[in-house]
């Protein structure tokens, strides 16, 4: 297979456009890209280059138009859309910007909800050990109105974890809320990024993607490659990031905690 | 999601939306409420025909006059006058009808006019014979009924209904005393027991005369030989059946009918009334319940508005359970069973008021009414299938969103 063992996702050639005729909007040109069990990749560019576009395509929430998308080396578009739910339940884990989370369940049912569509089992004790690895065990039977922004953003990364997913998805995750909660938001992701998950982080803002070892630039729909810091501290950082990858499968099943229980507040 | 899951979000979902879903429920409440009401006042009615129709007697065979044939409904049912006194006298006749106990012929009218002192009252009065006690079932509580030398005499002697006597006589001192029946005065020998009203019709408010006077001096227009019917009492509840045969043979053959689809009079029996009584209750219930049934759909119309309404103002969620894997059939599953959970509260709530009315009917009117616990579960799992079945549309349009599309939609 062109994507390789480790690639967790694989891009060739893909496109996608809206409408037709006149009125057409390519979104997405010949995007190549590929992302590899344990980085963390921050995609950014201006709005209306295609973040969203990209985000969906990956997150197998739409199918490209034309090319070729492997996810963990599956093509994505010879799938039905049971099989595209499967997917997004057992191997992604989504942060959205405006958190997407419903007002009516309190904090851990919310980060319960993947768990309902699974049929897993001990689906509370599963959820509590989310809300603490993003430091909310305290709040888990508020309603998103009950919490502040950065708040219900955690309970939505808890939600994104709670099924111990292969990939997190995050679009402009820090786009509605002030510095402080951003930077709590980010301390959660790098975390993630330590503990050998693979992050994909869409953002407009140039100073989010530079936590991440990996940047790559969307303008118009076209993709560019573009370093952060030096060679040196990106192969450093991607040789961390490779490390638990090896270790990787007992953890899982095991579904110890990732994170340190003060990383909210880090 | 398991289907419990399901039903449980769909229940939060309820409780989250309490007014509206009341609103929404109110079509299925009221449906199932007029169901349960209707089939109430029907079941009701008819044991209350049955235990009616018990206490008159089940021996009782009427003979009226006309027909109602293949050929078509003969005019003036019950008012042509084919049925004499001889043909009564005939069926008296043991030897010829071994299987008839008794046969009072019977003439009647309704809003006569009696005057006992400063007293006027307006009762129906009976013309017939001593078997007329017999053949009704019915008995005398104090004094004695009229005897056949009475009738033979045109005796201006009543016997008086319990109510009658009680309305005429307030002071208790009716037998002896005399009483003008449309004018013609008549004594009164005797008083009935009473048997109890009978929804419109009270059989303790009548008075009864000898037939032979009645004939002459009360019933206008009437001969002295004509009577309105003929009451005959079969020996045994077994033997109605010969009895009525007998009936029908003799008078076929004093009336000289050699073909029976041409007979001049009409034979009924208990039974066969209680029959016609259970068809006309039952398409009366069938009638009701039709009606109760158009209230349901439009309840269930309501229902599928308010869900498109819901589906609509849920898209985001929809794109979000969507986006964290639920597949087309848990979105549809979700959204049938709210319906249905709306629907089957509805319904609930439906049943509460329909036994409520009909405990409230039975106790405060004179309707007999039944709550019928099987009927009720009917209703509720009816009130349960509506809302799956109006829930399909939203659900599947539900179902069919694309998560992006949806997600978009906050
Ligand atoms: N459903 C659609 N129909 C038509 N055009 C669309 C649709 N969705 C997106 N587009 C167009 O595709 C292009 C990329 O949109 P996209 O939402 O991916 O941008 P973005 O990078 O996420 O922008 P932002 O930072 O504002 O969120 C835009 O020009 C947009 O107008
Ligand atoms: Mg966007």
């Amino acid at each position: 297979m062109t994507g390789g063992e480790h690639a967790v996702l694989h891009l060739e050639k893909v496109c996608k456009t809206y409408g037709a005729g006149e009125t057409i909007v390519r979104a997405l040109r010949d995007v190549d890209l590929e992302v590899r069990r344990g980085d963390f990749v921050a995609i950014i560019g201006p709005s209306g280059s295609g973040k969203s576009t990209l985000m969906n395509i990956l997150g197998c929430l739409d199918i490209p138009t034309s090319g070729r998308y492997l996810f963990a080396g599956e093509d994505v578009m010879r799938m039905r859309d049971d099989q595209l739910a499967h997917i997004r339940n057992l191997r992604i884990g989504f942060v959205f910007q405006q958190f997407h989370l419903l007002k009516k369940l309190t904090a851990w049912r919310n980060v319960e909800l993947p768990l309902l569509y699974r049929r897993a089992s001990r689906r509370r004790e599963t959820a509590m050990r989310a809300l603490g690895m993003v430091g909310l065990d305290h709040r888990v039977d508020h309603t998103p109105n009950q919490l502040s922004g950065g708040q219900q953003q955690r309970v939505a990364i808890a939600r994104a974890l709670v099924t111990d997913p292969e990939l997190i998805l995050a679009d402009e995750p820090t786009g509605n809320l002030d510095t402080t909660s951003t930077r709590d938001i980010l301390a959660i992701l790098e975390q993630l990024h330590k503990d050998g998950r693979t992050i994909v982080l869409i953002t407009h803002d140039p100073e989010i993607a530079s936590v991440a070892p990996r940047v790559v630039r969307i303008s118009d729909g076209v993709l560019t490659e573009e370093a952060v810091g030096t060679a040196i501290e990106l192969d450093g950082r991607r040789a961390r990031a490779a490390k638990p990858r090896t270790a990787r499968a007992p953890r899982r099943r095991a579904a110890s905690p990732m994170i340190v229980e003060d990383a909210a507040s880090a | 999601m398991t289907v419990l899951q399901t039903a449980l979000t769909g229940l939060r979902a309820v409780r989250g939306n309490r007014l509206r879903s009341l609103l929404t429920a109110l079509g299925i409440l009221i449906g199932v409420g007029a169901l349960i009401i209707t089939v109430g006042i029907g079941l009701g009615t008819r044991t209350s025909i049955g235990s009616r129709i018990s206490r008159l007697g089940t021996n009782l065979i009427t003979v009226t006059p006309g027909s109602v044939t293949s050929g078509g409904v003969r005019t003036g049912l019950g008012s042509s006058t084919t049925l004499t006194m001889d043909d009564a006298a005939a069926l008296g006749d043991r030897s010829v009808a071994p299987d008839v106990a008794g046969v009072a012929p019977v003439v009647s009218r309704n809003n006569a006019i009696m005057v006992a002192g400063p007293v006027t009252w307006t009762s129906s009065v009976t013309g017939s014979t001593p078997d007329w006690l017999l053949t009704n079932a019915r008995y005398v509580d104090s004094g004695s009924f009229i005897t056949n030398r009475d009738v033979r005499d045109h005796a201006h002697v009543a016997v008086l209904g319990p109510t009658t006597a009680a309305n005429l006589f307030p002071g208790g001192n009716a037998i002896g005393s005399l009483v003008d029946i449309q004018h013609v005065p008549f004594r009164v020998i005797g008083i009935l027991q009473p048997r109890g009203a009978q929804g419109l019709f009270n059989p303790d408010d009548l008075a009864v005369v000898p037939i032979s006077t009645a004939q002459g001096e009360l019933i206008t227009g009437g001969s002295l030989t004509s009577v309105q019917r003929i009451l005959v009492s079969a020996d045994s509840r077994d033997a109605i059946d010969s009895a009525t045969e007998e009936v029908d043979d003799l008078l076929l053959q004093t009336h000289r009918i050699t073909d029976p689809a041409q007979a001049d009079f009409t034979i009924t029996t208990q039974a066969s009334i209680l029959s016609t009584l259970d068809a006309t209750s039952t398409a009366l219930t069938l009638l009701l319940a039709g009606v109760a049934g158009i209230s349901l759909l439009v309840g269930g119309i309501g229902v599928m508005n308010i869900m498109l309404v819901s589906v609509t103002e849920r898209i985001a969620e929809i794109g979000l359970r969507k986006a964290l894997g639920a597949r087309r059939s848990d979105i549809l599953r979700q959204f049938l069973l709210e319906a249905a959970v709306i629907s089957a509260v509805g319904g609930l709530l439906g049943v509460g008021l329909g036994g409520a009315s009909t405990f409230a009917l039975d106790r405060f009117t004179s309707l007999v009414t039944v709550f019928s616990p099987p009927v009720a579960a009917i209703g509720l799992m009816i009130a349960a299938g509506i809302g799956l079945v109006f829930g399909v549309l939203p659900a599947l349009r539900a179902a069919r969103l694309e998560p992006i599309v949806a997600l978009r939609g906050s």
